[in-house]
């Protein structure tokens, strides 16, 4: 046996100091989600309006052309559930808080981050923003939820490139390096939509109930909730799922009659949006997102 | 609790420590043991421990029952009750939605519209498994093949025991009950051995299974529209999972238990390097194909008998097989079409052929050989379709499609290096397989011979290639069954 153990060990603990080690080299590499939770925690006194969401949100929206001071806290592949939790978690923190600006996409009812192909991206809650969102022993870790092909690209890019690896503003809008990403918009449109397009609405009832309770928990501190679907390509819209699409449109009306401190805009087919101001088809570019953060900025001046 | 999780790899250690270094008395260890299979089998769902427990209970009093029963008769309505209630079980959360689906579907074919309620009922994890171990207790008792054990934590470990608990081997009392019973003494070969066979199980589950599923569920999704050829290796990639998956949690499963100084039955021999049909169902899942001769298909007649007697319980014990894994139509018309496949052999007396391992005693197969492998492969990706597919509508549009104009089209994957990467590594494991294919498991002979850093190297090489390439984790396949 104790032959056994000794082999073992010998085997066993040079791997687990090899995790260690590439774990603290992971952790000290500077991402978004870390950048975004100490920004906000440097500015927590004067942000006024709060901005939350996925890519829609984080790119589409420019706290820079907001009149108040606005904090995007947005992430890429954020799900409403997860929306809630960072609300739940920092709007204590926030004590000149007045408007939440939340995105209700396509997908916002339709999927969970812990769910899809991108769970492993929790563990960016867990560590960088300290909040409690899976059991998984997995998520609580960069090398163990992280296929090790890529935290080794992260390593490289880092140590050895020396990449900047930080994609926000200081307000936490995400920026594209380009105007327009590659391909033709036609294209991507039927492919994000399709990607988009879910087969199952078994999280639609549970993330409902998230929703509602992230605008209870706004009426109960006193903030207004704008809820927006924010404009999307023709080449997108034109392949969505009515009935996917419908249940979107139908909760946010619902939610506006429902909730005094809630109004739903929905401008997805909004025709001032063209072709120049979409990087791919979902997705606003830089001036696209400065017209959208200013038509949102007016909604929440008047 | 998932073999590949790090609740495992936790899991695992802290169970062998105390198994080994804090009870060591026989009964202590059985006990730890019984408390560790129902904490890794609660880790997914406590709510139907119940459901173990009860199992348990019914099969442990029915073999008391049955032995002290006088008469034969009496002994045989026993026997009969426990495999009812075992299939009452088994039937109510597997099969109930699909009899009353099927029952509607038959009174509107007459004109009458019936309309039983289905109900929304969770497939307690890995019924099938230890339902059918529980009911070969009590038949064996029954047949006087085994005499009921008294000692209740022994059975209930024996029922639950946490390696083979969810997905098998499905255990026969015979083989496990007197290892159960006898007092384990650490074997330092046998525990080495386990954890080579749980590393290469890893590998199979982790790097090639998960990464083929990655291809499979995208092109089985969305078959209309990928061309012929594309949904062909989406066919021949699944046929490469499911054995990844299934093989690889049997070798975790079986690794795991020799460390506790079990020895498993084996799951599978190489089926893929089977010579044809017969061959190959002698060596898939190979716990299940026994049990269900031994309990189904000799009791029926097996292959007594003309050969019409023969070709009925072939296709009797391939329906179901195919319903076994689960309440659909695609399972049946699976199980329909190996067993069609099995006619040629049986009508030819070759069903037997083939017993010894292929290209025994050489590095290479000879023609024969190869293309035996060949074409039983290929008949296997083709079946399989019908085993992956969503509902038979499925699996026929899917070969409606494979077999279009574009079958002779270059393939397109979402990620052509992805592919290539998932190809060289399958390559790899069933060279490692090739060569491992007379022994127990694959690893079980690699660099035995050369020198010990040679061995450790290549063990570091298959943690490396498992980090590194491991896909986006995916439950067993053989879970839901």
């Amino acid at each position: 046996m104790k032959k056994f153990i000794k082999q073992v060990l010998a085997f066993v603990v040079p791997v687990l100091i090899l995790i260690a080690m590439l774990e603290i080299a992971l952790r000290h590499i500077p991402n978004d989600y870390r950048f975004k939770h100490s920004e906000i925690t440097l500015q927590k006194d004067a942000i006024k309006t709060l901005i939350l969401g996925s890519s829609h949100s984080m790119y589409g929206m420019n706290p820079e052309y907001f009149t108040k001071k606005t904090f995007n806290l947005g992430h890429i592949s954020e799900t409403i559930d997860l929306d809630y939790l960072m609300l739940k978690a920092y709007i204590d923190r926030l004590p000149e808080l007045k408007t939440v600006v939340v995105r209700l996409s396509y997908t916002t009812l339709h999927e969970q981050l812990g769910e899809g192909a991108e769970a492993w991206r929790l563990k960016d809650y867990q560590l960088y923003h300290h909040l409690k969102v899976s059991n998984k022993l997995k998520y609580k870790s960069e090398v163990l939820s992280v296929k090790l092909k890529n935290n080794l690209s992260r390593l490289k890019a880092y140590y050895v490139n020396d990449e900047d690896m930080i994609s926000v503003t200081k307000s936490g809008w995400g920026y594209f390096e380009n105007e327009h990403a590659n391909g033709a918009l036609e294209d991507l449109g039927v492919y994000a939509a399709k990607k988009h397009t879910l087969r199952s609405s078994a999280l639609v009832k549970a993330n409902t109930l998230f929703l509602k309770q992230l605008v209870e928990l706004c009426e109960n501190k006193g903030v207004e909730v704008l809820l927006v679907t924010l404009p999307a390509h023709k080449s997108y819209r034109n392949h969505l799922n009515t009935t996917q699409l419908e249940t979107i449109i139908k909760a946010g009306t619902k939610m506006e009659e429902t909730y005094k401190n809630c109004r739903y805009y929905n401008f997805m087919a909004d025709k001032t949006f063209g072709a120049a101001d979409f990087y791919d088809a979902d997705h606003l570019n830089a001036s696209g997102a400065k017209k959208f953060s200013q038509l949102i900025n007016s909604l929440i001046e008047n | 609790m998932l073999f590949n999780s790090i609740d495992f790899a936790i899991f695992l250690p802290i169970v062998f420590i105390l198994y080994w270094f804090v009870f060591k008395s026989l009964k202590s260890q059985n006990v730890l043991l019984l408390i560790a299979s129902y904490v890794f089998y609660a880790w997914w769902d406590w709510r139907f421990l119940g459901l173990i427990i009860l199992s348990t209970c019914i099969d442990f009093c029915m073999g008391l029952a049955i032995e002290k029963a006088s008469l034969k008769q009496h002994k045989k309505y026993l026997m009969l009750l426990s495999v009812l209630l075992n299939l009452g079980i088994l039937g109510f959360f597997k099969y109930y939605n699909f009899f009353i689906e099927n029952f509607n579907d038959a009174f509107m074919l007459f004109g009458k519209a019936i309309d039983l309620n289905y109900l929304h009922i969770i497939l307690p994890i890995g019924i099938s498994f230890y339902t059918f171990q529980t009911m070969s207790y009590s038949i064996d008792i029954y047949r006087e093949k085994i005499k009921p054990t008294k000692d209740i934590v022994a059975f209930a470990s024996f029922i639950c025991f946490f390696p083979q608990l969810v997905a098998g081997p499905i255990e026969r009392a015979s083989n496990f009950l007197p290892q159960i019973q006898k007092r384990r003494i650490f074997d330092y070969a046998k525990a080495t051995d386990g954890l080579k066979q749980i590393l290469w199980g890893l590998f199979k589950k982790m790097v090639i299974a998960d990464n083929c599923a990655f291809f499979v569920n995208a092109i089985f999704e969305d078959y209309s529209n990928y061309s012929g050829s594309t949904l062909f290796f989406g066919a021949f990639l699944f046929s490469i999972q499911i054995y990844c998956d299934f093989s690889g949690y049997s070798d975790i499963a079986i690794g795991v238990s020799r460390l506790f100084g079990f020895n498993l039955k084996k799951n599978f021999a190489y089926p893929y390097f089977a010579r044809n049909i017969a061959e190959f169902w002698r060596r898939w899942h190979i716990s299940l194909t026994t049990w269900f001769k031994d309990y189904f298909y000799i009791p029926i007649g097996g292959s007594r008998g003309s050969k019409w007697m023969q070709l009925r319980n072939t296709f009797a014990i391939f329906m179901v097989i195919g319903l076994w894994h689960g309440a659909h139509w695609k399972f049946v018309v699976y199980g329909l079409i190996n067993a069609l496949h099995f006619v040629p052999y049986i009508i030819r007396g070759k069903n037997t052929k083939y017993a010894a391992v292929v290209a025994e005693n050489r590095l290479f197969p000879n023609r024969k050989e190869l293309f035996g492998m060949f074409h039983t492969f290929l008949f296997l990706i083709f079946a399989r379709i019908f085993f992956r597919a969503d509902s038979l509508p499925h699996a026929i549009g899917y070969l409606k499609h494979l077999f279009s104009q574009s079958l002779f089209q270059w393939p397109q994957f979402s990620s052509n290096k992805q592919a290539l990467t998932l190809f060289i590594l399958i390559l790899f494991s069933f060279g490692v397989e090739w060569f491992g294919r007379d022994k127990a498991h694959a690893l079980e002979n690699i660099f035995k011979t050369s020198k010990r850093t040679y061995r450790v190297m290549f063990y570091y090489a298959i943690v490396f290639l498992i980090f590194y390439f491991n896909g986006e984790e995916q439950q067993f396949i053989y879970f839901q069954f």
